[in-house]
C-alpha cells in the first residue's frame, strides 16, 4: 500500500487508537471499539485492515512484543509514542470543541 | 455432491453493490456461489435456499489482474475470516466473501474508502479497454491506408470491411465513455450522499437491468472487435497484412500486461512516464520482430512493396 501521511484523525482512527492502548489483535479491535463508542459505532474488517497499515506507516502503532491471552497466534498491536500524542492532540482538539459550544448549547436548552 | 450450475455474471466486476445484490437473490433462491473464477462464469452449488450475506470488495493489496492470491492478500483474507466472513473467490482484485451471521458488521465500513477503491478499480479496468480499443484503431489506420493502394476489383469487399471495423470501434468507444460518465456520475451521487450524512444507497433493479445491459454489449463488442480482428487477419488477400496483424496483436497483448505491471509499480510520475515509453518501445519492437519471423517463414517480404520496407525496419530490430 502505499504510503500516506496523517494530518488528523477520523472518528473511526481516534477510537482504534483508543483501543490500542492495550495490545490486541484484529477481532479484539473491532469488538473493543464496539464496546468504547457504546455500540455506535462498527468497523468492518477490510477499513481496519486498511487503517492499521496507514498506521503502522506512518509509525502510531507497532506490533506487540506481548500479546493479549485470548488473540492466539493472530499479530498484536500497541499504540506507540508518536500515536499516543497524537491521540492526545485530537482528545485535546475534541475537548476544545465541546468547551466552546458549552454556553451556546445551554442557552438552546 | 450436488447439482453445480454455471452462470455467465453480465456484471461490470466492479460493480460491487450489484454483485452482493445477485449473489444473495441466488443464495436465497437455492445456488449458493462457489466459483468467481477469472472468467466472466460463475459456478454455483444447488443447495437449499438460504440467507446468505455477500460483501464484494476491492482488495486493499492485492495486484490488479493477478489470478494469483498473494502473501499479503491472504493476509487480507484470514483477517476477515477471522471476524466471521467467509472467503468464497476472487476474480483480480474483486474479493467475495460470505456469512450467514446478520450481526458481523460489512467488510468495507469507510462507506469513502469503499467508493474511492471502487473508482480506482474501475480505472484500471477502463484502462485495459481503452488498450484494446487502440490497438482496433491501429488496425483500421491500416486496413484505411491499404485501401487506397488496392486494385479497384478488391474496392467493395475493403469497404465492408473498413466500415463494419469502424462501426465495431465506435460502439466500443461510445461504450466505454458511457461508461466512464455512469461511472462519474455514480462517484459524485456516491459521495454528495455522504456529504449529504445519508449511507450509501442500494442499487435500484431497474439501474442493476440497465448496468447488466450495458455491461453485456460491452463484453460482446470486445469479443466482436477481437473476432473481427482475428477473421480480417485470417481471410486477408495479403499475407504481408495478415502477419502484420498478428504481430501487432501479440505485442499489444504483451504492452497491455507491461502497462497493468507498471501501474502497480511504486516509483515517482516520472520514472512512471519512462517505463511507458519503455512499455511502448517494447511494444514497436516485439511487434516489428514478430513480424520479421513471420515475414520471413511466409516470404511475404519480397511480394509487395510496403512488405519490403515494413520487413526491411523488422530485419533491422531482430538482428538487434
Amino acid at each position: 500500500m502505499p504510503k500516506e501521511s496523517l494530518s488528523s484523525l477520523t472518528e473511526p482512527m481516534y477510537y482504534v487508537l483508543l483501543a490500542l492502548t492495550e495490545p490486541l489483535c484484529g477481532t479484539e479491535i473491532m469488538e473493543k471499539v464496539r464496546v468504547l463508542s457504546h455500540e455506535r459505532l462498527s468497523i468492518g474488517p477490510g477499513t481496519l485492515y486498511t487503517m492499521l497499515a496507514k498506521f503502522e506507516d506512518n509509525g502510531l502503532i507497532e506490533p506487540a512484543d506481548h500479546p493479549s491471552p485470548g488473540s492466539g497466534k493472530r499479530k498484536n498491536y500497541l499504540i506507540t509514542e508518536k500515536g499516543a500524542w497524537m491521540l492526545k492532540a485530537e482528545y485535546s482538539r475534541l475537548k476544545r470543541q465541546t468547551e466552546d459550544g458549552k454556553d451556546i448549547m445551554e442557552a438552546l436548552g | 455432491m450436488n447439482k453445480t450450475k454455471k452462470e455467465f455474471l453480465p456484471f461490470q466486476f466492479t460493480d460491487l453493490a450489484a454483485l452482493n445484490k445477485h449473489f444473495e437473490e441466488k443464495a436465497a433462491s437455492g445456488l449458493i456461489l462457489r466459483s468467481f473464477g477469472p472468467t466472466a462464469v460463475c459456478r454455483y452449488e444447488e443447495c437449499e435456499p438460504a440467507k446468505l450475506r455477500y460483501n464484494a470488495v476491492i482488495c486493499p493489496v492485492s495486484k490488479s489482474a493477478s489470478p494469483s492470491i498473494s502473501e499479503e492478500a491472504r493476509g487480507f483474507i484470514e483477517f476477515c475470516e477471522e471476524s466471521g466472513w467467509n472467503f468464497v473467490d476472487h476474480r483480480n482484485e474483486v474479493y467475495v466473501f460470505c456469512t450467514e451471521d446478520a450481526s458481523v458488521p460489512d467488510i468495507e465500513t469507510d462507506s469513502r474508502e469503499l467508493i474511492a477503491s471502487v473508482d480506482r478499480a474501475a480505472s484500471r479496468s477502463r484502462f485495459i479497454s481503452l488498450v484494446l480499443i487502440g490497438m482496433s484503431f491501429a488496425n483500421l489506420c491500416t486496413s484505411v491506408l491499404r485501401f487506397f493502394g488496392e486494385s479497384p476489383d478488391l474496392r467493395p469487399f475493403s469497404i465492408g470491411m473498413v466500415s463494419g471495423q469502424a462501426v465495431l470501434l465506435l460502439s466500443a468507444l461510445v461504450i466505454l465513455i458511457w461508461n466512464v460518465i455512469r461511472d462519474r456520475k455514480w462517484t459524485a451521487a456516491m459521495y454528495s450522499a455522504l456529504d449529504r450524512g445519508e449511507p450509501i444507497p442500494d442499487p435500484d433493479p431497474n439501474v442493476l437491468k440497465r448496468r447488466r445491459l450495458t455491461a453485456l454489449a460491452g463484453i460482446i463488442l470486445i469479443a466482436a472487435l477481437l473476432l473481427g480482428l482475428i477473421t480480417f487477419a485470417l481471410i486477408s488477400s495479403e499475407p504481408d497484412i495478415r502477419c502484420f496483424i498478428v504481430s501487432i496483436m501479440i505485442a499489444g497483448v504483451v504492452f497491455a500486461l507491461l502497462a497493468v505491471k507498471i501501474k502497480n509499480v511504486k516509483v515517482g510520475k516520472g520514472k512512471k512516464a519512462l517505463l511507458y515509453f519503455l512499455a511502448f518501445l517494447a511494444f514497436i519492437a516485439i511487434g516489428l520482430v514478430l513480424f520479421g519471423i513471420f515475414g520471413s517463414v511466409f516470404g511475404v517480404f519480397e511480394e509487395t512493396e510496403a512488405g519490403a520496407a515494413l520487413g526491411r525496419s523488422a530485419e533491422i530490430f531482430h538482428l538487434l
